[in-house]
């Protein structure tokens, strides 16, 4: 690693020389790029200089950009697909401001809708393993209940797969579904579905832009092994009120955009809910009293421009999810978030962002019988702080810098009992730990065929008191207690990441790519369970728990048909994992105070291959992914210590989109996914203990669940039967599992109820045929 | 709180028009394994070690027994009660009576191997009363009827219950039939036991056992708890049991009660 960090810092200071070198009889030109009808920012919009030689810079996640030209009279073009590209021609003299705004090709339903595919930036972009989401298909593919949803449809890209049926928690290249960092305005989001995984708490309505980072992370993110999803509210209509909703088979949807002072600040708020009797089963009243369970979420955005160079956005999240099983049981949960950010432009060239998030996730349960009520929660709650700073050194090289100081504060579990004859509930300690980081990334165009990224994050974590903190043998039994005061360091903890990514044209519609990544984590999930649990609980690093590491290369090829109607995209990686984390059996996670002494440490490793197809313009659109790919883990106390397949590991994964316009007024889409079934554990014997059947467990995860496959319809039908230009609605057709296929979402063994003698293997499948409509308007 | 695990997987079933088959698998055959079960009891019952072998999944559920193995135990004062094979792999004594706060070591010679475990008897709460009840199972279920146990914790982390219930003579499962006093310490305990899979009758007579047991034993039962549930990836409880052998030894209280149901 030591050298690794050399050839870096070597890289790093010579690109800066040439950098310097170039940098001084040119004026910066730099502005935002925006949509012209509602005047939000458009990300990664390209603005390219004209000229023999062009040079183009792209907008970052604010839509800002500057580029260097000659004095004189110079021509710039900005564009971005589905939108007109704008010429300006002006001269330049000094320094100047250059905004563009540009009109959307197709005034349309989705007309705010986002692609932020450049031409060919499949070859030319030096970051490996990075999926931009497109928002316009996500609307038109099929999901279930007709609920469309960011973290199913990155599911259908090569090397992401589903932890479950019809689930949003997700793996990525074999990391588990915790080690995805889930930024939202940039708050983290720690539990991203709602309703126990079968929804995402994302509203489609409410997002601009989403990308996905499977590796060749930038040194900017931190925090998480496998991947980083980056999602962007809308900062609402800037123009004039806006108004969209929709209407679906299991909750409706409004959002509503609107200047605060036209041109200078905007506001938006969505809003989304269940309906209470969607899950009629559930509302059937059997005497122990009405039983409910439906989600809400709300998204808000607000921004103003306070000057030329400044600007300010509030953006928050509230989503809660609601049981009630009985009069006796009910439970709540959801993740609430909130970011405070300031936009400056120091001259021309450096901008910077400050940011304060709030981020939280709480779970409470009530459980109550004749006499005492009991009331359980666990929570995690971080402030966080955050400095970027993007310096458009040359239009060849560009640096990212800043700090990050995050302070968790975690309650594994707190129970408050009512009634003091039912005893009391054992006191768990409150963990707080402080995560912080710097980070420096610099991309350099070093010639016309090669591009480099590369960059190095410092990260560490202080766990700090008051509390008791334990220590355990190699049985999990506590042997020793320390107490700790207020803010005393328990331990810390200090990583280099280095992050490296390069780019080399072999050809001009051909190019190859290589990465190195070191990722860090340092909050861990505790789940010894095969589905997401709302009462699952994060931990930071402690004594006991090591950070997780991951060291990820990754090689690549890609390559663009002429006309740029096709992409092809193939990457290789190999991952090294190390202090992963995993459970004894008979461990208790919740609310134990002496969780730790219940883990078990070890390795891991994954592998795999990604390809992928894609048409992206004519009547037909889609893509073809395929990933073959393995991921073991080791554990000296599980498999007799050697390598077992870990439970994601999927050997094949096959993923065809395909979205086809009928006519001008309808559009149908179909995906079909295949993959491998999960490694799982079943028995290979049986024995009796006291006179149950037991189960004999032979081997970890040597049992593979059938092959899971599916088809999925959606027609999407607009119709433009108001003339109006304000009003538009569209419907959407769904089926889900077109051909019915039962895939098995879990295999139980149990004896058989009437002849106990017999045991018995049974499974059990989910949704078949599962039709939907959405009605979705706008004005 | 054991209710939480309910209640998720009553949400699934809830939520979900989920069906259920019964297949047919490819499961790996195993040889047959040493399973030891011993119990020792302060209610004046025998001392009891079962010796059986394990047996390939699709076998009709008959545990082969094991014969003529040498079975003792003792007690930490030094006193040793040899068990002999009252019937073809059961081996029992009757003079030994398990006195709470005692550690046994069970050591068990079979097929030219030896297997020790320690116990020990933890103390004990007694049944306070035992009354008949109504369980919400869902919709599938819907309300079945239930026996609920009740006692007072005694102060002090650690104590850990383990209940069983044979109805009309027959031992039947007891889902969640274990629990500790990390919610509720001193308090006052209701132990609710549902089990959908035998419904309660009028008429039927329920006996109760309210156990407490040691933390390994605890955490064994923990395991074929989690096992059963499905929810958690399967494995072999950890046993006290040393030398290879699969089964527990449990030194535990016991207490019976039975009630009829009306």
């Amino acid at each position: 690693m030591n050298t690794s960090i050399k050839l870096i810092l070597w890289v790093f200071v010579f690109g800066f020389t040439k950098s310097f070198a170039q940098s001084k009889t040119k004026f910066t030109i730099s502005g935002t790029v925006k949509d012209a009808l509602t005047g939000e920012t458009l990300i990664g919009a390209s603005v390219v200089l004209v000229g023999e030689k062009p040079i183009g810079v792209i907008t970052n996640s604010y839509g800002f950009y500057s580029i260097m030209a000659n004095a004189g009279v110079v021509k710039l073009v900005s564009s971005f697909s589905s939108f007109a590209a704008d010429t300006i021609e002006i001269n330049v003299e000094k320094d100047m401001v250059l905004n563009f705004n540009l009109k959307s090709k197709k005034a349309q339903l989705d007309e705010v809708v986002i692609s932020s595919k450049q031409k060919n930036e499949n070859v030319t972009k030096p970051i490996m393993g990075v999926e931009k989401i497109n928002m316009a298909q996500i609307n038109k593919l099929p999901v279930i209940f007709g609920e469309r949803d960011i973290l199913k449809t990155i599911q259908l890209m090569p090397g992401i797969k589903a932890v479950g049926e019809g689930n949003a928690g997700f793996n990525v290249r074999g990391g588990n579904a915790d080690q995805n960092l889930i930024l939202l305005d940039e708050a983290p989001v720690y539990n991203a579905s709602h309703l126990l995984g079968f929804f995402s708490t994302f509203n489609s309505d409410a997002i601009k832009d989403a990308s996905i980072y499977k590796g060749g992370m930038p040194a900017q993110y931190g925090g998480r092994l496998s991947s980083v999803i980056d999602i962007k509210m809308k900062d609402g209509n800037a123009k004039k009120l806006d108004v969209a909703g929709g209407i679906g088979l299991i909750a409706s949807r409004i959002s509503i955009g609107a200047p605060i002072v036209k041109d200078k600040g905007s506001f938006t708020i969505s809003a989304r809910r269940t309906y209470a009797d969607v899950f009629l089963a559930l509302q059937k009243d059997t005497g122990q009293g009405k039983r409910s369970l439906y989600f809400y979420d709300v998204n808000l955005k607000a921004n103003y421009k306070i000057s030329k160079k400044d600007r300010v956005f509030l953006s928050g999240y509230f989503g809660k999810d609601f049981l009630k099983l009985s009069k006796d049981f009910s439970a709540d949960w959801g993740n609430a978030t909130g970011t405070l950010r300031w936009n400056h432009v120091f001259g021309s060239r450096l901008f910077s962002n400050t940011s304060l998030i709030y981020s939280a996730y709480n779970y409470s349960v009530t459980i109550k019988n004749s006499e005492t009520s009991y009331k359980g929660k666990t929570n995690i709650i971080d402030y966080n702080f955050k400095q970027d700073f993007d310096w458009n050194i040359t239009n060849k090289s560009k640096l990212r810098f800043g700090a990050n100081v995050i302070r968790h504060r975690v309650d594994p579990g707190t129970v408050d009992v009512s009634n003091v004859t039912a005893g009391n509930a054992q006191p768990t300690q409150k963990r707080v730990s402080i995560e912080s980081a710097l980070y420096a990334s610099h991309e350099w165009k070093a010639n016309d065929r090669l591009e480099i990224v590369y960059g190095l994050r410092a990260s560490s974590l202080a766990v700090k008191g008051a509390g008791d903190f334990y220590e355990f043998n190699n049985k999990g039994e506590r042997t020793k207690t320390i107490a700790y005061t207020k803010g005393q360091t328990v331990k810390s903890y200090f990583n280099l990441e280095p992050r490296f990514s390069a780019s080399y044209k072999i050809a001009p519609l051909s190019s190859i790519k290589a990465s190195y990544n070191r990722n860090v984590q340092n909050l861990h999930l505790m789940t010894n369970s095969t589905s997401a649990n709302p009462t699952d609980v994060w931990l930071p690093s402690t004594n006991n728990i090591k950070p997780e590491l991951s060291d990820q290369v990754a090689l690549g090829f890609y390559k663009d048909s002429k006309d740029d109607v096709y992409e092809f995209s193939s990457e290789i990686y190999y991952k090294d994992l190390k202090n992963q984390i995993e459970y004894r059996n008979g461990a208790e996670i919740l609310a134990n105070d002496f969780v730790e002494g219940d883990l078990l440490y070890g390795t891991g490793r994954a592998y795999g291959i990604e390809l992928m197809m894609r048409k992206k313009t004519g009547r037909l659109t889609g893509w073809v992914g395929y990933t073959l790919s393995k991921v073991e883990k080791k554990f000296a106390e599980i498999n007799n210590g050697a390598y077992f397949n870990a439970r994601q590991d999927r050997t094949h994964d096959i993923s065809i989109v395909g979205m086809y316009d009928l006519s001008k007024k309808w559009n149908m889409s179909a995906t079909w996914v295949y993959n491998t079934g999960s490694a799982v554990t079943f028995p290979s014997g049986k024995y009796t203990i006291n006179n149950q059947t037991t189960f004999l467990y032979t081997e970890r995860n040597g049992y593979r669940m059938p092959a899971y496959h599916r088809m999925d319809v959606a027609f999407n039908y607009e119709p433009s039967i108001f003339k109006t230009r304000r009003y538009k609605s569209s419907w959407s057709f769904g089926l889900y599992n077109l051909y019915g296929r039962e895939n098995a979402f879990s295999i139980g063994f149990r004896d058989n109820k009437d002849d106990r003698s017999k045991t018995e293997v049974v499974r059990t499948s989910l949704f078949r045929f599962i039709p939907s409509v959405t009605w979705n308007f706008k004005f | 709180m054991k209710y939480i695990q309910i209640a998720i997987l009553a949400l699934l079933i809830f939520v979900l028009q989920s069906c259920e088959k019964v297949i047919t698998l490819d499961l790996k055959n195993t040889n047959p394994q040493l399973v030891i079960e011993g119990t020792i009891d302060n209610s004046g019952g025998p001392a009891v070690v079962k010796l059986t072998k394990t047996i390939n999944f699709t076998t009709t559920n008959v545990f082969p027994n094991v014969s003529g193995a040498v079975v003792k135990i003792t007690d930490n004062a030094g006193n040793m009660y040899n068990l002999s094979e009252t019937s073809t792999g059961v081996y029992t004594n009757n003079v030994v009576v398990g006195v709470i706060g005692k550690s046994y070591t069970m050591t068990v010679t079979a097929e030219g191997k030896t297997y020790t475990a320690t116990s020990t008897i933890p103390r004990q709460m007694p049944i306070d009363t035992i009354i008949q009840d109504v369980f919400d199972a869902g919709q599938q279920e819907g309300i079945v009827k239930s026996v609920n146990v009740f006692f007072t914790d005694l102060i002090g982390y650690g104590d850990n219950a383990h209940v069983l219930q044979k109805i009309n003579n027959i031992p039947e499962a007891v889902p969640f039939g274990i629990s500790d006093d990390r919610f509720g310490d001193g308090g006052y305990v209701p132990f609710q036991i549902v089990n959908t899979r035998k419904k309660l009758k009028v008429g039927d007579v329920a006996e109760i056992e309210l156990r407490f047991v040691d933390r390994n034993v605890y955490k064994y039962l923990t395991g074929i708890s989690e096992n059963a549930g499905g929810n958690t990836v399967p494995a072999n409880p950890t046993t006290n049991i040393v030398g290879g052998a699969l089964g527990i030894f449990s030194a535990h209280t016991s207490e019976k009660q039975s009630i009829t149901i009306r």
